[in-house]
Order: C-alpha cells, then structure tokens, then sequence
C-alpha cells in the first residue's frame, strides 16, 4: 500500500517536472527558426499601391501623414520582422536535393517588408531617433545575412536589400546625426560582429557546383533547360544534344562543369582586376566552345552571369569597408572635435584596389575614394560623408 | 552556293560574338541586336557581290554598322521605359541613374549616327570598337593618315553637335567618379 | 568648346566600347544565324530539287495531282471543330505553373533578363491569387467550407 502511494506520488512529480519542462518551449516566442516569422510577416503585409515608401527612404519625398498611418497599420508586421532578425538561426526549409530546380521563398515579399523597415527607419531619422534608426538598418542587414541561403537569387536579394542600406540609410543617417561616441561605438560593434559570419558568396559557388551537378542527370535535365533558358535555338540545340546523349555525355559534361565551377571559384578569389579578367574571359570562351565541344553543353546552359555577380559582390564588400572606415573617423571626430588629417591604420580596404581608400576631407565632411577602377562601369567610386552643421 | 553558307558559317564562329557586341553597342538593346544580326547575315548570305568581296569582316562590320544606325533613324523617338534599361537592376545602381546613363550613350550615338558614311565607320572601329588606325586603313582601303582624318571629322562633328550649349541645356554634370 | 566637354564626349564613347551583351545572350544569337544559314540553305536545295522536277512534263501532271489532294486534306482539316486542332504550342507557351516558375533556375533566366526587378516581377506573378479574394473570411464561411457546401465554397475560394 506504501508503494503504490509512494509510485502514485512519484508520477505525479515526474509529470509536473515534464510540464514545467516542457511549457517554456511550448510557450517559446519568438521560435528558434526565424524564417517562421518571416513566413509569417509575408503573409500579414500588404503594401498599398498609392503610397510610394520607395520615395520616402530614398530622401525623395518628406514625411507624410499616409506614410505615418502605413506605418502605424503595419506596427506589428515590423515587430515581427525585428523578431525574426534577432533569432540566430533561418532555414527557409528548401529542399536542396531538387539541384536547381529548388523551390524559392517568395523574394518579392522580402524587398516589399524591407522597403517597409527602411521607411520606418527613415521615420525615426527624421524624429531625431537616431539610436533606434541605425537599430532597423542593423536588422536589415541581419535579414539581409538571413536571406542569403544558398541559391545565387537568394545571394542576390540580400545584396541588394544591403547595397540599398548601405547608401540610403546608414551613409545618409551617419551624414546627419550629431556625432555621439556611444552610439558610434555601438554600431562599430554591431557592424564588427557580422564579421563573425559574413555576407559572403562563397556557400552560393559551392552549392551551385553540386546543384548543378544534380540538375546534370537523365531525368532532370529536360526541366532545368525547359525552365531555365529562353525559347531560341540556342535552348533547341541543348535540348536536340540531350535527346542524342548518352551516359558518357552526362558523365563528360560533369567533369567540364567541375573543371568550369573550378575557375570560377579561383577568379572569385583573386583581386579584383585579376578576378574581373579571367570571369569575362571564361565568359567569353564559353560561348565559343559551346559551338564546337558537346561537352561543354549543360555548362552553357546552367552557368550564371558570373561577371555581373562578381562585380556586385566587390561594390557590395567596398561600400561595407567604406562605411567601417567612416565610422572610425566620426568616432575621431566626436572624440576630438576635429576630422582627422589622416584615417587610422589598418582599415578595411577598398576591394577594387586592394588599398586603404583615400581620405579627402571637404566643406561639408570627407571622402572615402577608391584607388581601384570599377572595371564594368568604368568608374573611380567615391563615398562622400557629411558632418551636420 | 554551299560554299557560301560554310564560308558564313566559319565566319560567324570566328566573328560572330564581336559582331554581335558592336551591334548591342550601338543599339544599346541585346534583343534588336540579335535581330540585326540575323538580318546580317541573311543580307550577306544573298548578297550578289559577297565573292567579289576581299575583306569579308570589313565589309560585315560596315554593314553591321549601317544596319544599327537605319534602325536607330527609323525608329521613333520614344521615352525610355524602366525595362528597356539592360543592366541588372540592384538598389546599389538605381534606376533613375541608369535612365541617365542610357540617355546620355543614346545622345551620343544619335549624334555619330548624323555622321555621314566613311568617317563614322572609321569613327565607330576606332573609339566603338577600340581597332587601330592600321587596322582600320586596312579594312577601309584608305592610309593610316586618311583614317586620323576620317576620325577627327566625326570628332568635331560630335563637339559641334554636343558642344557647350547642348551640355548646359541637358542640366546634366557627369563626373567621372560617382557622388 | 572645353576640355572638359571633349572630356565628357571621349568617356561616354569609352563607356559605348565597354557595354559587353550577356554570354548567354551571345550564344542565343549566334545561335539564331547557325539555324537560319543552316535552314536557309535547306530551303534552297529544295527550290533547286523542285525547279528540276516541274521541268519534267510527267511530274508537272503528278505535281498536279499532289496539289489536288492535298487541297482535300487541308479543306477537310479547316473543317475540324476547335478541339480537333493539332496542338502546335510548345511546352514553353504553355503557362507556367507557380510552381515552375518559383524555381532557382527558372527565377535565374528571369535575373539575366532584367536584374533583380525581373525577379521580383516573377515571384509577384507566381503569387498572384486566382480569381477574386475576398476581402475577409468569418467562421460561418470557413465552417461551411470544411462542410462541403457548395455555395460557401464558391464563395471563400482564395
């Protein structure tokens, strides 16, 4: 009889331990997979067509009462959202075994809740909130680091919702506020911490190797080129060779890939010029084997512009290196009264040159110029910075 | 005739991408230059006089280069929409700026386009596609000193054309580094 | 006129001989020459074999009579019913599913051709709802949804 109570006791505790244990997790909010919320915030918003909030974050238009009721209507999609950005792990749960053919989240939802946020953070600028304002663009770019998965479209709506950060709103709220040690030295943090796992291609060249690998077999092959080139001979002549191929013409056109993607991934790592050079060259080589080489086939067909990626990744890690740069002499600044006659050393560089920036200082602030040719747009780049009055 | 069509043929493998690049340069459009390419090649492919032709890529490269500049005459003026804007289109670049820098090579070109006939063929290898005046003395059958003079010609012509009232009235400040 | 002005004449003439088209657009025209020469020529052969035969009197009665059937055939396929007609439209007229068009390689093509705007353009298409949303759902509607009435379901279809 003791031990029956005993038992029957000892249940009991064991369940309400399991409870205990478990009710937090149930509870748990936000969760530990931030594409959940993503997901989500898609869902909820709804942009509305009359109100331009592109306008208002790129410093086109002022402030106005629709764009403030927006804002207000959508409080709790933009709650989410800064959720979602500060959950460590995103797993947009694609189904990577599907090569090129994986299905995509829906990326036009993620540049229309951006536009949201940078008009929020646009808002607080212009309250005079600064602290809260650089806040947004820290979680813009962390949505940014989220959305970059490992397919190239993926690489790429994180780089242009970063490349529009960088220049609308950090650059411009940096130019405006008045220079406080404390808030520069937090975002310096802030911005240092995404060092610890940058915005990099390098997971998108390695995943399109093996994606295209994958997509390179009998079964799937038809569907890749169906739905990844345009109608014209050039997709009929693919496809009249993959109706004439063997195995050794898949087994082939593997190896030219691996051998391609291998270039590819050695351009990517040399300096720019070198880089820019051999990525046209195989470009261009490309075409010209395709004509005359089978095995050079399903590469023509699945290799992206890698040129033109490239050259954004490079813009990309430059303005980035900039804006580090800039705050270390707003930092200077605020500490001295003064701009500095010279940057400090060991700064992040310019990436088409491989070479500190030049440092100019000017009427309104100073300049941060590149030493290296932006080679596609023949272009010196030059990142100007103001100082408020 | 089968001659021709292999002849074609090896000369496309050869010269077919630089065609083609001349053609997108000088109608800033990838698909109105596939469909001048296509019309290249069909004219010289029933063209009478091809086997009398010394210098086939010379005289490829002229035709090429009338062909762009009659479609750039015949087509009407119309403003440039966001979608005919051919570069990738990131926030980095904005649009706006790349409407400006569109507008800005199509003035340019309209103007080499009112250049008459041997000066803006010499004017196009020379500054379009980068040849050297030997290069371009051999393809036109004219002396290296001929072909300066051919390109000075258009130079000027494009200063008056382009001079300092049309840049004021543009309202358009172009730096070679970007703001 | 300037400096400054030639200056500004020589960088927009650089920037001419710099404008690279995309590979894949390169190919797709070379291409496009490659068939028409090819087909051309086909085309001319042809004319070549045909002017021989139709000089022959013998031939020019069975050209004839060639002629006469297939007038037939073609009277009898004008008379087809809608339903009946040869499908002529390839795989890619068709319209795509979202599902087809949400894939990496499909959003890809979409980049080469129009940068990021393009993509956005496909995902929006891929998304769009079919038919008239309404503009909110109460219980009632949902309920009767998952009850199989007809009438709710037209109704609440999204």
């Amino acid at each position: 009889m003791k031990t029956i109570k005993s038992r029957k006791i000892t249940t009991t505790i064991f369940a309400v331990l399991v409870l205990l244990v478990s009710a937090p997790s149930v509870f748990a909010y936000p969760p530990d997979n931030a594409a959940v919320l993503y997901y989500k915030a898609f869902m909820l918003y709804e942009p509305e067509n009359e109100i331009d909030l592109w306008d208002y974050w790129k410093g086109n238009i002022e402030l106005n009462e629709r764009i403030e009721e927006h804002l207000t209507k959508n409080r709790r999609v933009i709650d989410i959202v800064l959720n979602a950005t500060g959950v460590d792990q995103c797993d947009w749960g694609l189904d990577y075994s599907q090569g090129t053919e994986v299905l995509l989240p829906p990326h036009h939802k993620a540049r229309e809740i951006f536009a949201l946020l940078a008009a929020d953070a646009t808002m607080q600028a212009d309250r005079g909130d600064y602290r809260k304002a650089l806040g947004r663009c820290i979680s813009i770019y962390r949505m940014a680091r989220h959305l970059n998965e490992r397919p190239i479209i993926c690489y790429l709506v994180g780089t242009a919702i970063n490349a529009a950060t960088h220049k609308y709103l950090t650059t411009r709220f940096l130019s405006e506020m008045p220079q406080d040690t404390e808030i520069l030295t937090w975002l310096r943090d802030e911005l240092n911490e995404f060092d610890k796992q940058p915005f990099s291609i390098e997971l998108v060249l390695r995943w399109k190797r093996e994606a295209g690998i994958i997509s390179m077999s009998p079964e799937r092959i038809s569907d890749v080129v169906q739905s990844g080139l345009d109608d014209g001979p050039f997709k009929e002549k693919v496809l009249k060779r993959i109706l004439a191929a063997d195995e050794q013409f898949f087994d082939r056109n593997k190896a030219y890939w691996n051998k391609y993607m291998d270039a590819v991934q050695t351009a990517f790592d040399l300096p720019y010029p070198q880089g820019y050079t051999k990525l046209k060259k195989l470009d261009e080589e490309l075409t010209k084997e395709f004509s005359k080489n089978p095995d050079a086939t399903l590469t023509a067909a699945c290799a992206p512009p890698w040129k033109r990626i490239y050259v954004q990744s490079i813009g990309l890690g430059t303005r980035s290196n900039a804006i580090k740069t800039a705050i270390e002499i707003y930092i200077i600044k605020a500490k001295t009264g003064k701009l500095p006659d010279t940057p400090p050393a060991s700064l992040p560089k310019d990436l088409f040159s491989g070479e500190d920036f030049e440092y100019e200082k000017t009427k309104d602030g100073f300049v941060l110029r590149c030493q290296g040719k932006d080679l596609n747009k023949d272009k010196i780049h030059q990142y100007e910075f103001k100082i408020p009055k | 005739m089968q001659s021709r069509s292999h002849q074609l043929l090896e000369f496309l493998e050869r010269a077919g991408p630089s065609l083609y690049a001349l053609l997108t340069r000088l109608t800033l459009r990838e698909d109105v230059a596939e469909e001048l390419m296509q019309e290249l090649f069909i004219k010289l492919n029933g063209s009478k006089n091809l086997d009398k032709v010394n210098n086939l890529t010379a005289y490829a490269y002229r035709a090429a280069i009338n062909l762009a500049f009659d479609w750039r005459r015949s087509r009407k003026r119309t403003p440039l929409r966001l979608d005919q804007v051919h570069e990738p289109a990131s926030n980095d670049n904005s649009p706006l700026s790349k409407l400006i820098q569109t507008e800005e090579l199509e003035e340019i070109l309209n103007a080499i386009g009112r250049v008459n006939g041997p000066s803006r063929e010499a004017f196009v290898m020379r500054y379009i596609q980068q040849q050297s005046t030997d290069d371009i003395a051999e393809q036109l059958g004219k002396t290296p000193h001929q072909v300066r003079a051919l390109c000075s010609r258009a130079l000027n012509h494009l200063r008056d054309v382009l001079g300092p009232e049309q840049a004021q009235s543009s309202g358009k400040e172009t730096h070679n580094v970007e703001n | 006129m300037s400096k400054i002005d030639e200056n500004e004449i020589r960088r927009r003439l650089k920037l001419l001989s710099q404008i690279e088209p995309a590979p894949e657009a390169a190919r797709r025209a070379i291409e496009r020459v490659r068939d028409t020469l090819a087909n051309e020529e086909k085309r001319r052969e042809s004319t070549r074999m045909w002017r021989t035969i139709l000089k022959s009197p013998i031939t020019k009665l069975a050209a004839a009579a060639v002629i006469i059937v297939a007038i037939g055939l073609l009277a009898l396929l004008v008379h087809r019913r809608p339903g009946e007609q040869a499908d002529t439209t390839t795989v890619s007229e068709v319209t795509k599913s979202p599902v087809e068009m949400m894939t990496a390689m499909s959003l890809e093509r979409a980049f080469r051709r129009g940068g990021i705007e393009a993509v956005e353009k496909q995902c929006k298409q891929a998304f769009k709802p079919i038919g008239p949303r309404p503009g909110s759902l109460s219980v009632e509607q949902i309920l009767a949804e998952f009850n199989g009435d007809g009438k709710s379901s037209e109704r609440t279809r999204l």
